[in-house]
């Protein structure tokens, strides 16, 4: 069918057959028969119908003061080119069943795409400047679109049982609502944007953190997977950049999917159960520490042990999730340095020197620092930085000039050191604190909002203790070295 | 409720735009055959009113105009009522 024409220049009389006899509103080429309509200039109107329109040129249809939706009707409608922006909502009743192409969408105060068809969606369009963007995915595409300055929410549409993807997007500066998973948002760029993610489907949302549920991590994990938002980035995540993560939940993303990526600069507003399990490294991945901390001391560049007879320590400024992501880097670098004839095990700790003439505990295991000691019964020597378990067989008590050993603690739990603050931004008189990462974050407040004490500090009173709601942390790492016996 | 056909159902207590979506797709189909070029009820206010009659019901179509001369619309109004 022959298409019709739209101009500024045109009026209600002319056939709109051409360019030379144009309609003079679009409205007005819509209740012909024509199709598709081709359009150039500047419009103030609402639109009714099943047509197509295609701009040539420079096509704007404005929606101030009409206090109105951009289209009533739509079946099959190609929206092509078209700047289309100040509208209420883009329809005010029923699927939209247009195919936006190239358009501009911009200052909407509800742009909500309801749609159920999979020939229709928003493609190659620059939305900008919305109070709200509503953009269910499932079997509807949204592809190739740039999105920047707005609420954007994404779910999965409930009415939808077959389930797309929604890629190569750019969004940017966004508040970002992400529903219930299964989310296919792939191959997608996110730029400086705020994150909600939302588990239990879609206006659900965890507001109050719990411990999950289980008797062992394979099962607590099972849980949280059960109840919380996994994003599956796709591979082009990994260009996540600036991004904050606000999760009032646990953030979870799966790295079995090894398809998302988080890089420095990235923030959420949570710690996660299994910090493993977060960041840009799968675990058991190796860490690049010259990219990865900011500082670090007998560690080389590889991430080696240089010296084994003293802790290894290093840090991030990376704040938030990069903390975890050097969690994962961490257990990394145990891998490494047991490859090399190492062993680092991050939950232990160094008892405090004990001198010859102290008795050694039966069954503990020791380091030995600074000089070869022998133990009284075996007379065996042992070099600095060797381990051994003392036993009565070998005598509890050793013999050495000016060395002396240090007993290893094992099975400390897992902890995390941060400083925090209620009152002070910059931290200039926090102290670091220790927490345990697998429970509520609960510390010890003074007086003036700073924090004194956390869950696995000596001083942690339990009493007393607030939860604290962590924002932004700073990484910093202690590890601790021993050479594995011979 | 007012059954259209099998899967077609209008409920006489929602608005035009609370009515499910296989109603409204129905109903569109109807709007559809509206010629609403012919203008002759034009009102006063700018307003201009179309009526279709169809399976027991009516279906009326309304628009505000910005400029009838311009023939640019303000609001397209849709409502259906079940023929006493």
């Amino acid at each position: 069918m022959a298409g019709i024409y739209v101009a500024n220049y045109g009026n209600v009389e002319n056939d709109g057959l051409s360019w030379e006899t144009p309609k003079r509103s679009i409205q007005s080429a819509f209740d012909t028969s024509f199709n598709p309509v081709y359009a150039k200039g500047f419009y103030r109107e609402a639109l009714n119908g099943y047509r197509s329109l295609i701009a040539v040129g420079k096509l704007v249809i404005d929606g101030t003061l009409l206090n109105n939706g951009f289209i009533n009707s739509s079946n099959g409608n190609l929206i092509s080119g078209v700047t289309i922006q100040n509208f209420i909502a883009i329809q005010v009743a029923g699927s939209v069943r247009i195919k936006l192409d190239n358009c501009i969408i911009r200052n909407f105060v509800d742009f909500n795409f309801v749609e159920n068809s999979t020939t229709r969606g928003i493609f190659n369009c620059l939305i900008v400047n919305c109070n709200k963007v509503t953009l269910p995915y499932g079997s509807i595409f949204h592809n190739n679109n740039v999105i920047y300055n707005t609420d954007l929410s994404l779910f999965l549409s409930s009415s939808i049982p077959e389930s797309l993807d929604t890629i190569y997007n750019i969004i940017s500066e966004c508040n970002v609502a992400i529903g219930k998973n299964p989310v296919q948002i792939k191959y997608s760029l996110f730029h400086n944007c705020t994150f909600k993610f939302t588990g239990g489907g879609i206006g659900s949302d965890e507001t109050e953190y719990s411990i999950p549920n289980g008797a062992n991590d394979a099962e607590k994990l099972a849980n949280l997977r059960s109840r919380l938002a996994a994003v599956y980035g796709g591979s082009a995540s990994q260009y996540l950049i600036g991004c904050k993560y606000q999760t009032d939940g646990d953030l979870f993303i799966n790295p079995d999917k090894e398809n998302f990526y988080l890089v420095p600069g990235c923030t959420a507003s949570r710690m996660s159960y299994e910090g493993g399990c977060i960041g840009k490294y799968p675990e058991g991945s190796l860490a690049d520490f010259a990219t990865d901390f900011a500082s670090y001391s007998n560690i080389d560049a590889n991430g080696d042990i240089i010296d084994q007879t003293v802790n290894a320590t290093a840090e991030t400024n990376i704040s938030d999730l990069g903390k975890l992501r050097h969690i994962s880097s961490l257990k990394a670098l145990g891998e490494r340095a047991i490859r090399n004839g190492n062993e680092i095990n991050i939950n232990a700790n160094l008892g405090a020197e004990v001198d010859p003439g102290t008795l050694l505990i039966d069954g503990a295991t020791y380091i030995v620092r600074t000089e070869a000691i022998s133990l009284t019964a075996s007379g065996k020597s042992r070099d600095v930085g060797e381990t051994f378990i003392a036993s009565a067989t070998d005598g509890l008590e050793f013999t050495s000039d000016t060395g002396y050993v240090q007993q290893y603690i094992f099975d400390l739990d897992r902890t995390i050191e941060m400083k925090v603050s209620k009152t002070d931004s910059v931290l200039s008189t926090a102290v670091w604190i220790k927490l345990k990462l697998d429970e509520m974050p609960m510390v010890n407040y003074d007086a003036n909002g700073v924090v004194q004490y956390g869950n696995a500090d000596d001083n942690y009173d339990e009493a007393s203790a607030e939860r604290m709601y962590i924002r932004y942390w700073k990484a910093k790492i202690t590890v601790q070295a021993k050479n594995l016996p011979a | 409720m007012y059954q259209v056909s099998e899967n077609i159902y209008f409920d006489e207590s929602l608005s035009f735009n609370e009515q499910s979506e296989e109603f409204i797709n129905y109903a569109q189909s109807v709007f559809s055959t509206i010629d609403f070029t012919d203008m002759s009820n034009m009102q006063s206010d700018n307003t201009c009113t179309w009526t279709v009659k169809k399976d027991g019901l009516r279906f009326i179509a309304k628009r505000k105009f910005i400029n009838s001369k311009m023939y640019t619309v303000k609001e397209h109004l849709f409502n259906v009522e079940i023929i006493e």
